[in-house]
C-alpha cells in the first residue's frame, strides 16, 4: 500500500529536481499566440506565395527598380532582460533564479533570491522574547505557530552568528503567532515603540505600509550601537504574521545583500 | 465580487508559480517544449482574462496549461521558436524514468497523471481539482482511485 503522506514528500523531492528553462524565456516573447499563429499560417502563406509570384512577374518585366526590404513581425510582448550579463561570461547571465517559497499552512508566499535558502533555528530557541508587562502579547513558544528563517549565508557561517533567540543580522525571520486577541498595532507597540527606553534602544518609528493592497504595521527600532530592527505586522484571523529583519553595521552582510534586498523579499509577499 | 488582478500583478504571480507549475507539467506532458508552450499559453490566457486574486493560482495555471497542452498536441510544427528549452524531451523522459515518481506516473493516462500531480505535488484537494478541471468531485475521486490502484500495482510489480 502506498503511504500517502510519504508520497507527497517523494513527489516534492523528485519533481523539484527537474530542470527549469532559463528565466529569460519564462514569459512568451517572440512568438505569436497559437490562434494568431494558425491565422498567419493559413492566411500568410498563400499571401506570400501570391506576392512572390507577383514579384517574380515584376522582376521579369523589369518593373522592380527598388531593393526589397525585409520586415519582421513585431513581438507580441517586449523581450525583457532579467539580469545584466557580467563581463567575461560570454554574455550569459549567471544570477540564480529566484525561488518561490510557499507556506500553504499559513497561506503566504515569498520570493527569495536564488542565492538565498531557508534555514532552521536551533531547537528550543524562541524568537524575540521580551520580558514585558502582562499587557503585551505573550511571546512564548506555545503561542508561536510557525517560523521560517531565510538567509544568504553558508551553513557554517550562519551557525556561528546565531544568537539564542534571533536569526543573524541580514536574515529574514517570518513568524506566525496566535495573536491572543490583540491587533497588529498592539503587537507593534511595546518597549521603545511604547515610549519606554530600554535595551539600549534610541527610538522607534512606527508607520503603516501597504503591500499589494494589504496594510501592515511597520516598526523600525534603532539602538545605540547601530543595529536596527525592522518588523512588519499583519493580523490574519486569529494569527499575527510578522516579517522581521535586523541590520547591523558591525556585522558584514552576505555578498550582495542590502536593506533593499530584505525589503524586496518582504514586498514579494503574496497572501493567499 | 472577486477582484481581478492587474497585468503587472499577474506577471509577478506567474513568475512566482512558474517553477512549480512547469515541473508539474513536465511530469504530466513529459516534454519540455510542450510544457513551456502550455504554461506560456496559460499566461496569455491569464492576461486576457485574469483569475481572481484569491484563486489558487498554481492550480489555475496548471489546469489551463494542461488543457492547452492537450489541444496543442501535434501542433508544435506551427511553432516559430520551438525547441527553445535547453533540455531535450529525451533527457526529461530519462530523468523521469530514473525517478520513482516518474516510473509510477508513466503507467497512467495523461488525465490521471494530471490529477495525481495536482493532488500530490501541487497540494490540491478533490474539490479544488474538480473545480479547476470542471468535473464532479466524484469523477476526481474515481479517477484518482484508479490511478492509485495502478500505481500500487506498479509498486507491487517492482518489489
Amino acid at each position: 500500500m502506498l503511504p500517502e503522506i510519504g508520497i507527497e514528500r517523494v513527489f516534492q523531492r523528485e519533481l523539484d529536481s527537474l530542470p527549469l528553462p532559463d528565466e529569460g524565456i519564462w514569459l512568451p516573447t517572440r512568438r505569436a499566440r497559437p490562434s494568431s499563429l494558425a491565422m498567419v499560417a493559413l492566411v500568410g502563406v498563400p499571401l506570400l506565395l501570391v506576392l512572390a509570384v507577383a514579384g517574380l512577374i515584376r522582376d521579369a518585366s523589369g518593373a522592380a527598380t527598388q531593393p526589397r526590404r525585409v520586415t519582421s513581425t513585431p513581438s507580441s510582448l517586449p523581450s525583457r532582460p532579467t539580469c545584466t550579463p557580467p563581463s567575461g561570461m560570454n554574455g550569459r547571465c549567471v544570477s540564480l533564479v529566484p525561488n518561490a517559497v510557499r507556506n500553504p499552512a499559513f497561506a503566504y508566499n515569498l520570493t527569495i533570491p536564488g542565492e538565498w535558502r531557508e534555514t532552521r533555528m536551533p531547537a528550543g530557541t524562541e524568537p524575540f522574547v521580551r520580558d514585558g508587562p502582562s499587557a503585551v502579547p505573550s511571546l512564548t513558544a506555545p503561542f508561536l505557530l510557525d517560523r521560517h528563517v531565510f538567509t544568504a549565508r553558508a551553513a557554517q557561517e550562519w551557525v556561528a552568528l546565531t544568537t539564542v533567540n534571533m536569526a543573524p543580522a541580514w536574515d529574514l525571520d517570518v513568524q506566525v503567532w496566535d495573536r491572543q486577541g490583540r491587533t497588529a498595532l498592539e503587537w507593534a507597540t511595546f518597549g521603545p515603540c511604547n515610549g519606554v527606553r530600554s535595551y539600549g534602544t534610541t527610538g522607534c518609528v512606527q508607520t503603516t505600509e501597504t503591500i499589494h493592497g494589504t496594510t501592515f504595521v511597520k516598526t523600525t527600532i534603532s539602538t545605540l550601537l547601530g543595529p536596527q530592527t525592522t518588523s512588519y505586522y499583519l493580523e490574519r484571523g486569529d494569527q499575527m504574521l510578522i516579517l522581521r529583519y535586523w541590520i547591523d553595521p558591525n556585522v558584514a552582510p552576505p555578498p550582495g545583500v542590502t536593506t533593499a534586498t530584505l525589503e524586496g523579499i518582504v514586498h514579494s509577499i503574496g497572501l493567499v | 465580487m472577486p477582484t481581478r488582478i492587474s497585468a503587472e500583478r499577474w506577471e509577478q504571480l506567474y513568475r512566482l508559480e512558474f517553477a512549480r507549475v512547469y515541473r508539474a507539467l513536465l511530469a504530466v506532458l513529459r516534454d519540455p517544449d510542450r510544457a513551456l508552450d502550455a504554461i506560456q499559453d496559460a499566461f496569455v490566457a491569464g492576461l486576457r482574462r485574469p483569475p481572481a486574486e484569491d484563486d489558487d493560482l498554481a492550480g489555475w495555471l496548471f489546469v489551463v496549461a494542461v488543457r492547452s497542452g492537450r489541444r496543442g498536441f501535434g501542433r508544435s510544427l506551427l511553432r516559430l521558436d520551438h525547441a527553445r528549452s535547453r533540455v531535450s524531451k529525451d533527457e526529461i523522459a530519462a530523468s523521469l524514468d530514473r525517478m520513482e515518481v516518474g516510473r509510477l506516473l508513466a503507467g497512467l493516462t495523461e488525465r490521471q497523471r494530471a490529477m495525481v500531480v495536482a493532488q500530490f505535488y501541487l497540494g490540491l484537494d478533490h474539490r479544488e481539482i474538480a473545480r479547476h478541471f470542471g468535473v464532479k468531485t466524484g469523477t476526481v475521486s474515481a479517477t484518482l482511485a484508479q490511478a492509485k490502484a495502478r500505481m500500487r500495482a506498479e509498486v507491487r510489480n517492482a518489489s
